[in-house]
C-alpha cells in the first residue's frame, strides 16, 4: 500500500527524504504517514486544508518536533531526530509560520544571526580587543548590506525588527535565512499575513532564488502564488499525503478536487 | 569633611562596586541571556562562602564551636578567585536543573524554589558553613598592613574598583561582541536562535557561566569586607534588590545598570539608613522594601527599558568603498529635487 504512493514511484532520490513519518501529540495523530521528496533546484509545495497536518511536517524535518516513526534524510545523511539547531548546520534553514524575529535587534543584527556560527562568536574573542573579531565582524555586515539591497531594504538596516510591519518582518526572515547561504529552505507559509504587494514581491525573490538554483519546500494556503512556484506539489489531508504532481495534475485528480481544491 | 563623613562614604563606594559586580553578572543572565535568574543571590552566596572557607583557616571547634568544610588559609587574592569560580562552576548545575527545560514563569519559579532550598539546607547542615550562624572574621586583604581602620577603607575601595574594572571588562567584553549579540537574540526568539545554528542550551550556560563568576566575586569581595556571611545575609529576596537596580537602570545597558546599582543598593538601602528612623525597631527596613517594591513596579509600568535603555547597534558596511559614496550622492540627488 505504501509503495503505492506517487512520490515513491516519482522519484529515486532527493535532497530531502521523508518516509512513513509519523507524530501524535496526546493522542491526537497530526501526522499519520507522509512521505515525499524533493529534488535539487525545485519549489516543492506542500498544502493541504488546515489541520492536514502540512506545519508538523514542517517541525518534524527541523527537529522542533520528533517523529513517533519514520525517517528523515537530508543531503545523503540521517537526521531523524536531530536537535534543530543540528539541522540549521547542515544547511536546511527554515522559517516560521508566525514571523519570528529578533525584535530588539535591528534588521543587520537580525541578519548576521542568519551568518553561520564562526569563531568570533566565542567567549575568548568576546574577552580579547575588538580585533580579534572586527575583521570577520566587517565581512558578515557587507554581506548583510549585499542582501538586503538586493531585497531594497536597505534604509531600513538599522531599524529594531520589531517595529517592522508583517509582510516587512516575513522579508527579514526571509533575508536571514539567505545569509545562511542554506542548502534547502523550508518556507511555512511565507506570504501568511502579507498584504497582496508584498506577498507578489516575496513571490518574485523565490522565483529568482529558484532560477538560481536553491532548493525549496514551502507551505502555503494562496494557491495562485503556489500555482505559480510550486512544481510539484504535495497535497496532504488528515495527516497523510493524498497526491503529488503539477497544479494541473492535482485539478484532475478528483480526490485532491473534493479534499482541497474543491471551490 | 569630618573624617567619619569620609569614612562613611568611601564605605558607600566599597559597597557600590561589591553591589555593581553582582548587578552586572545579573545583566549577563537576565539583560542579556533572558534567563529569569531568580536564584542570583546563590552565587553571591557559593562566592561568599568559598573565599571564606579558603581564608579562614582550620576551624578551632572546641574554642569557637565552628564547623566548617576545607578550612585553609591561602592568600587572599587566591580565595577571593575562587569565590568566583564557584559561582561560575555552580551555574553549569543550575542551568542543567533550572534552566534546560524550563522556560518563562516555570524557570522563574524553579530558581526561586532553588534559592530557598539552597539558603535552607545551607542553614541546616551545620557541617558545611557552620549552619545558621554561619562563618565570621574572616581575615581581610592586607590584613596586616599597619594603617588606621580610616585609610584601610581607601585600600579596600581601591581593591573593589579593581574588580569593578574587572566585572566590565568582561561584561562589556561580552556586550559589545558578537557573542553578546547572539545572547540578546537569545533573549529575543530561542526558537529563530535554534533554526539559525546556534545552540541555545550552549550559548545561555556560557551567560549563566560568566554571570556566576562576577556573582562570586562580589560574594568573595563583600565576605572580605564584611568579615561575615551567613544564610541571613544571602535571602531569596536579596535577589530583587539587584534586579530592581537593572530594571530601573536600563537592562542590557551596563551604564544603565551601573546607574540603577547606584540609585537601589546604595541610594535606597544604605543611604536611608542615615534617616530619622520611626516606629517600632525594623519597621523602617520594611518601609525600604515596599519602596523598592513600588519603584520596580512603577518601573515596569511607565518605563520597563530603564533609565538608561538598551543601546541600539548602528552597524555600516566599512570595507565597502561603494555604499560609503552612495549616501552623499543620494542626499545630493534628494536636494537637487527640492
Amino acid at each position: 500500500m505504501k509503495l503505492e504512493t506517487p512520490a515513491r514511484r516519482r522519484a529515486t532520490t532527493g535532497l530531502l527524504e521523508a518516509s512513513s513519518l509519523a507524530c501524535s501529540f496526546g493522542g491526537v495523530r497530526a501526522v499519520v504517514d507522509v512521505s515525499f521528496f524533493v529534488q535539487p533546484g525545485t519549489i516543492t509545495g506542500l498544502i493541504g486544508p488546515n489541520g492536514a497536518g502540512k506545519s508538523t511536517v514542517i517541525d518534524l524535518i527541523s527537529g522542533r518536533a520528533r517523529p513517533s516513526a519514520g525517517r528523515v534524510r537530508f543531503d545523503g545523511e540521517d537526521i531523524t531526530a536531530s536537535k534543530p539547531h543540528e539541522v540549521a548546520r547542515r544547511g536546511l534553514i527554515r522559517t516560521f509560520q508566525k514571523a519570528n524575529v529578533f525584535n530588539r535587534l535591528t534588521v543587520v543584527e537580525n541578519l548576521l544571526m542568519g551568518a553561520p556560527e564562526w569563531e568570533g562568536e566565542r567567549l575568548s574573542r568576546a574577552l580579547g580587543p575588538r580585533a580579534w573579531w572586527r575583521r570577520g565582524e566587517d565581512e558578515r555586515v557587507s554581506r548583510a548590506f549585499e542582501v538586503m539591497r538586493r531585497f531594497e531594504l536597505e534604509h531600513l538596516a538599522n531599524h529594531y525588527a520589531g517595529s517592522l510591519s508583517g509582510g516587512q518582518k516575513r522579508l527579514v526572515e526571509l533575508m536571514r535565512a539567505m545569509m545562511a547561504g542554506p542548502k534547502l529552505l523550508l518556507l511555512d507559509e511565507p506570504m501568511a499575513g502579507v498584504n497582496p504587494t508584498l506577498a507578489l514581491s516575496i513571490c518574485e525573490r523565490l522565483e529568482e532564488l529558484r532560477d538560481e538554483g536553491m532548493t525549496m519546500l514551502m507551505v502555503e494556503h494562496e494557491l495562485r502564488l503556489v500555482e505559480r512556484l510550486c512544481d510539484p506539489i504535495v497535497v496532504m489531508a488528515h495527516g497523510s499525503v493524498l497526491a503529488e504532481g503539477s497544479m494541473a495534475e492535482l485539478q484532475a485528480n478528483e480526490q485532491v478536487v473534493d479534499a482541497y481544491l474543491g471551490d | 569633611m569630618s573624617q567619619s563623613t569620609v569614612y562613611y562614604l568611601s564605605g558607600l563606594g566599597i559597597l557600590f562596586f561589591i553591589n555593581l559586580v553582582a548587578v552586572w553578572g545579573l545583566d549577563l543572565h537576565f539583560g542579556f541571556a533572558g534567563v529569569n535568574s531568580f536564584a542570583f543571590i546563590v552565587f553571591q552566596a557559593v562566592g561568599a562562602y568559598i573565599t571564606g572557607v579558603f581564608s579562614l583557616g582550620r576551624a578551632n571547634t572546641p574554642v569557637t564551636f565552628e564547623t566548617y568544610i576545607l578550612g585553609v588559609h591561602w592568600p587572599w587574592p587566591l580565595a577571593l578567585l575562587l569565590g568566583g569560580i564557584a559561582g561560575a562552576v555552580l551555574a553549569v548545575p543550575v542551568g542543567w536543573i533550572a534552566v534546560r527545560r524550563l522556560r518563562g514563569d516555570y524557570q522563574a519559579m524553579a530558581m526561586l524554589v532553588l534559592a530557598l532550598i539552597a539558603n535552607s539546607l545551607i542553614a541546616a547542615e551545620t557541617g558545611w558553613f557552620n549552619g545558621a550562624t554561619g562563618l565570621e572574621s574572616v581575615p581581610q586583604p592586607f590584613g596586616n598592613l599597619n594603617v588606621s581602620l580610616y585609610d584601610y577603607h581607601w585600600v579596600f575601595l581601591a581593591l573593589a574598583a579593581i574588580c569593578g574594572v574587572v566585572s566590565w571588562w568582561i561584561a562589556r567584553g561580552i556586550a559589545r561582541s558578537p557573542l553578546g549579540r547572539s545572547l540578546r537574540a537569545l533573549r529575543e526568539s530561542e526558537s529563530a536562535l535554534a533554526a539559525l545554528g546556534r545552540d541555545p542550551n550552549r550559548l545561555r550556560t556560557i551567560a549563566l557561566v560568566a554571570g556566576g563568576f562576577l556573582g562570586g566575586l562580589s560574594g568573595g569581595l563583600l565576605i572580605q569586607y564584611v568579615q561575615a556571611w551567613g544564610p541571613a545575609s544571602w535571602l531569596y529576596a536579596e535577589t530583587f534588590l539587584f534586579f530592581t537596580a537593572i530594571i530601573i537602570g536600563g537592562r542590557g545597558n551596563l551604564l544603565g545598570t551601573a546607574l540603577g546599582t547606584l540609585l537601589v543598593p546604595i541610594g535606597i538601602v544604605e543611604v536611608t539608613r542615615e534617616l530619622p528612623q520611626f516606629g517600632y525597631p525594623g519597621e523602617f527596613a520594611d518601609f525600604q522594601w515596599v519602596a523598592i517594591g513600588a519603584l520596580m513596579l512603577v518601573f515596569l509600568w511607565f518605563r520597563p527599558h530603564g533609565l538608561i535603555p538598551e543601546r541600539k547597534r548602528v552597524l555600516r558596511p566599512r570595507d565597502d568603498g561603494a555604499s560609503g559614496q552612495e549616501a552623499p550622492a543620494r542626499a545630493l540627488a534628494r536636494g537637487s529635487q527640492r
